[in-house]
């Protein structure tokens, strides 16, 4: 049987909710007291690669977090009322931001 | 010598005799695969997922004398997964799912990636209230683009109860996302 029924609109919204994913291989060779196989001896360049790969990850995660931030405060502008952050401050333009 | 088109069956064989560079190439093979699927099950959760797909490897490593050559390897993995994906669910369960928190609307402002965040977590909210049995037909039928023999073959449920499944969690998902439909 075919996968073919589908919802155009849901399925293109699901796609807007992607999950990262690792090379597990180490992890694996790891538990079951095996090392994995090294392609073409160049074992470092490997190791920087999945460096690399792990800092670009908790980049998009940091990135991640500010735009919600962004989200959170921009719902904050639109919907709370201007607060004074400090005694006797002018409340032009501040918002309570906790 | 591993030719990279071996079937799952011939490296599952090799790595019964010892192999430990046929098991590597399934797992490179099949992780990206688990480790979405065992993320989306968790909500989420991308540490955990990748935790729980290493135990369906270990546990295939550890089957791999008493493994049935059926040309399933790969539905056998995500039926593993998804049940230690079952008993890390149940382990947290006592946490309400944020049955109280409104799912997100869409945002008035122009900023299309926030935009984008906003319904990421939206769908992410909608899809982890759905029951455990259909949530894992819908991630893999929508996510993984499986067929629904397939399915069938992964959660072992027949396939016209894969296409029930399917059909209530697309319906449950358009009830909740309709706000961000007309975007």
């Amino acid at each position: 049987m075919m996968n073919d029924e589908t919802n155009p609109v849901i399925e293109a919204l699901a796609s807007a909710w992607t999950v990262p994913t690792f090379d597990l291989s180490q992890r694996v060779a790891n538990a079951i007291g095996a090392s994995a196989p090294v392609v073409d001896g160049s074992s470092e360049l490997l190791d920087e690669i999945r460096a690399m790969r792990r800092e670009m990850q908790s980049f998009r995660q940091s990135n991640a977090l500010l735009h919600e931030e962004v989200l959170r405060l921009r719902l904050e502008l639109n919907n709370k009322k201007v607060a004074r952050l400090a005694p006797y401050a002018p409340t032009e333009g501040l918002v309570r931001l906790s | 010598m591993i030719r990279d088109d071996e079937s799952d069956d011939r490296l599952m064989e090799r790595a019964a005799a010892g192999d430990s560079a046929a098991f590597d190439l399934i797992v490179r093979r099949h992780q990206h695969r688990l480790q979405r699927f065992a993320t989306r099950m968790l909500g989420g959760d991308h540490a955990q997922g990748a935790d729980l797909s290493v135990g369906a490897f270990i546990r295939l490593w550890e089957t791999r004398f008493s493994y049935r050559p059926t040309g399933q390897l790969g539905a056998w993995l995500l039926r593993t997964t998804y049940r230690l994906c079952l008993d890390a669910l149940c382990q947290t369960r006592p946490t309400p799912l944020r049955e109280a928190e409104p799912i997100p609307s869409p945002a008035t402002g122009p900023e299309s990636c926030v935009e984008q965040a906003a319904i990421a977590r939206a769908v992410r909210d909608a899809v982890m209230e759905l029951p455990e049995t259909h949530r894992s037909v819908l991630i893999l039928s929508v996510y993984e683009e499986l067929t629904y023999d397939e399915i069938s073959e992964a959660l072992e449920i027949s396939a016209g109860t894969v296409a029930s499944r399917k059909n209530h969690a697309i319906a449950m998902l358009k009830r909740r996302l309709a706000a961000w439909e007309n975007r």
